[in-house]
Order: C-alpha cells, then sequence, then structure tokens
C-alpha cells in the first residue's frame, strides 16, 4: 500500500474520533432531552436535503475524476475535480443561507408557526447544531482547498496518486454528512 | 488503487443511482410518516448507514483495501461505542441517592406543559418539593403559580433559587414590588406573539392590569434585561385575576 493512502486513512481514522466525539455527545444529551426536537423543527430540512444531494453527486464527480487518472485522461479528471469543488461552493453557499436564517429566528426569539414552540428555549441544541455543522463546513473549506491544489499538480502531470487520497478525504466529508442530516434535520 | 480490481464508469454511475434512489427515500420516508417514529428512524438512521457503507466501500474502495485499514477504522468506532457506554448512564441519570436534575425536570415539564395547556403538576424539583410540602396552597392564585410552573423562571423565596429564571434575567416577585414602576422594552410589532425588539422603552406600574395582561401577552412589554422567553400563557380572566391576587401577596 502507497504511504500517502496509508496516511490518508489515519486522517481519516483520527477524524471519525472528532466527529464521532461530537455525534455521541449529542446523541446521549438528545435521547436525554427529547424537548430538543422543538428546535430540531426549525432547521430547514429541505436546504439540507439539497446539500446531502449536492455532496453525494460530489462524491461521485471526484471518483470519476480518480477513475480518469487510472485512464490517463487527465484533462477529463480536472474537469471532474472542477465539478466536485463547485458542488462544495453550492453547499456552503446554501449552508450559509441556512446559519443567517437560524441566527436571525435565535435573535428574535420567533416562535414556531406550527408547535407555538419559542426558537432557543433549549441553546444547548443550538451549540451542537453549530459546532458540528461549522466543524463539518471547515471541513468542506479545507477539502475542496486540498482538490484544488491536486488540481493544479494534475494539469503539469504530477502526483496524480494524490487524487485518489483527496478522494478518500473528500468521501468521508460525504459520509459525515450523511449521518449530520438525519441527526439535526430529520429527527424532531 | 490496488492492482486486482477495476471499476469501471459504470459501475460508479451503478452506486451513484442507488445512492439517490436511498436519500430520496431518507426524506420521503419521515415526510410520508411524520408521527411514526419506527419509519422515521429506520429511514433517517438505518438509510444513512446503508448509504454511508456503499461510499465507504464503492468510493473509498474498502471493499478491496488491506484489511489492516478496516480494523482501523472498526476500532475507533469501537472506541466511540465504549464512549457512549460509559458516559451515557450517568448523562441520562435525571436523579440520584442524594441529587435531582434541575434542568432534567424543568425540560420535561416544559415538554408536558406544550403537550397539555390544562393545568399539570409541576415536576418534583427538590428545593421545590419542601416548598410545597411546608407551605401548600393555600389560594387558587398559589396553586396556579406552581402548576402552570411560573415559579420556575419567576423567583418568590429567597431561599429557594430559580435557575432558569436566573438565566433568561426572569423579573422576581420578591420585596417591595407592587404598584412600584419599572421598565419595559416595547415589542416593535404589538399584534406579534414573539418579541421583536424596538429599543423603545416605557416606564410601566406593576399592578393588577399589567400582570394580567403580561400572563395573557408576555412579549408586549417585556421587563428591561430579561429575555424574552415566556410563551403566552393559556388562562382564563378568573385565572389571571386570582394569579395576580398571588403576585400581590408576594409583595412584602
Amino acid at each position: 500500500m502507497p504511504t500517502g493512502r496509508l496516511g490518508m486513512w489515519w486522517v481519516v481514522a483520527s477524524e471519525v474520533v472528532i466527529f464521532g466525539g461530537l455525534i455521541m455527545c449529542y446523541l446521549i444529551h438528545r435521547l436525554g432531552n427529547p424537548a430538543w426536537g422543538d428546535e430540531a423543527a426549525f432547521t430547514i430540512v429541505g436546504a439540507g436535503a439539497l446539500n446531502t444531494f449536492v455532496l453525494l453527486t460530489s462524491s461521485y464527480w471526484i471518483v470519476r475524476a480518480h477513475k480518469h487518472v487510472n485512464n490517463g485522461e487527465l484533462e477529463k479528471a480536472v474537469r471532474d475535480m472542477y465539478l466536485t469543488i463547485a458542488c462544495a461552493g453550492i453547499f456552503l453557499i446554501v449552508k450559509s443561507y441556512e446559519y443567517s436564517t437560524e441566527i436571525t429566528e435565535l435573535l428574535h426569539h420567533h416562535p414556531h408557526p406550527e408547535t407555538g414552540h419559542v426558537i432557543g428555549t433549549f441553546p444547548v441544541f443550538w451549540a451542537f447544531y453549530f459546532a458540528a455543522t461549522g466543524l463539518h463546513a471547515l471541513h468542506v473549506i479545507g477539502g475542496a482547498a486540498a482538490i484544488y491544489i491536486v488540481l493544479r499538480g494534475v494539469k503539469k502531470g504530477e502526483n496524480l496518486q494524490r487524487v485518489e487520497y483527496a478522494g478518500i478525504y473528500w468521501h468521508f466529508v460525504d459520509v459525515v454528512w450523511i449521518f449530520l442530516f438525519p441527526l439535526f434535520y430529520i429527527a424532531k | 488503487m490496488s492492482d486486482n480490481h477495476e471499476h469501471s464508469h459504470s459501475d460508479y454511475w451503478k452506486i451513484y443511482k442507488w445512492l439517490v434512489v436511498l436519500f430520496v427515500i431518507s426524506v420521503a420516508g419521515p415526510w410520508l410518516a411524520p408521527g411514526i417514529k419506527v419509519i422515521v428512524l429506520l429511514t433517517a438512521f438505518g438509510i444513512a448507514l446503508v448509504k454511508a457503507l456503499l461510499v465507504v466501500s464503492n468510493f473509498m474502495h474498502l471493499n478491496v483495501e488491506k484489511k489492516f485499514i478496516w480494523f482501523l477504522l472498526l476500532a475507533c468506532v469501537f472506541i466511540l461505542l465504549v464512549f457512549f457506554a460509559g458516559v451515557a448512564p450517568d448523562v441520562l441519570n435525571k436523579s440520584g441517592n442524594n441529587w435531582v436534575s434541575d434542568s432534567a425536570a424543568m425540560v420535561t415539564h416544559h415538554v408536558k406543559h406544550q403537550e397539555n395547556h390544562q393545568a399539570d403538576p409541576p415536576p418534583v424539583v427538590s428545593s421545590v418539593k419542601t416548598n410545597i410540602v411546608v407551605t401548600g396552597p393555600s389560594s387558587k392564585g398559589e396553586e396556579l403559580f406552581k402548576s402552570k410552573a411560573c415559579f420556575t423562571c419567576h423567583q418568590t423565596d429567597p431561599s429557594i433559587p430559580a435557575p432558569a429564571g436566573l438565566a433568561l434575567k426572569a423579573p422576581k416577585f420578591m420585596g417591595d414590588f407592587w404598584g412600584k414602576e419599572r421598565e419595559v422594552e416595547l415589542n416593535s410589532d404589538p399584534i406579534s406573539p414573539a418579541f421583536m425588539p424596538s429599543g423603545k422603552f416605557e416606564k410601566v406600574v406593576m399592578d393588577e392590569a399589567y400582570v394580567m395582561e403580561s400572563i395573557e401577552k408576555p412579549n408586549l412589554k417585556v421587563v428591561k434585561g430579561a429575555v424574552a422567553a415566556m410563551a403566552p400563557l393559556p388562562t382564563n380572566a378568573d385565572e389571571r385575576k386570582a394569579l395576580a391576587e398571588y403576585i400581590k401577596s408576594l409583595s412584602k
């Protein structure tokens, strides 16, 4: 096994513990506070679902880029990597929209139109929400930057093996979101 | 990539199609059957697990990776499970030999309060329990003050703290407060049940009219410095009058 890939797997393993620890803490508190479901009703399911789809699609692009590199089709690989970065951009735009909406509602103590529950009554839910999705968004930014750096090498035909390593990291970012989505958006 | 396998583009496309189908089910399931917990949990979390496995094995090529990597990842997941098993029983516990979690009791009561707007006995919080046992409800207003859980935020006795009220800076009903002026911030939207800060302040007298109005529309005039966190209390005019009488009796 190439050292680079082994190294990336170690990174992923440590990330499993970072995100996993956060998710476990959230799960423990969520199970103890069923009322947090009223807060979760304020997260925007449509936006979260769109972002899930965007990240799934980006995962497909980056694995295709890896395939193209293996076949020696570097131009196609570069194109697919640009598409991956574009997906990361869409993800971050949607996330910013969500954050601004939620922060505005939190500042104004809006009640929910159906339940009448006033947002922010249980602020710890929002602490977990912003910590988990914020940390994940930082990973999206970092991943997109890493893919861009790898892409510049591919254009010159250098360090082609890095496409796979960046891909493994990017898929991990996708997998984390696969779990964050039901945890913060679907479960009410 | 290992040497002994080759994925074709159509393989990846097939996996991607499966992922999208599963994603649609995971959103549609809870949407179509919102109240049914089993379906929500199965479609949301069961499918999340399947999706994650599909991505990990096919896109990250763990299906053809050295077994060592599996061991590495599963060891990390195992550590997380150990963490959960070790910590959850204590954190989820709401009371023990010599302690009761006040915040947990408040949260539980809040849910009951929302599900059932009728009078509903307050949670038995260690500190509050003594209060009920010693004094016992003597008037309708006092009874309402307890059954509507007003005491969780509005402190009435210097020796019995109201932790939630402390955090929200809720007005305390202690000392000589009745008939006194207090500064309030007006709601910029008088018909909204939620508080929209207007930046306009006014002096009001703490009297029956103000108390009754504030029970019905707590966010119309919010005491300066307090967090506008009180929800309109479902009460009728008689109950509001009784509450105002009781609050008046607290002023010394």
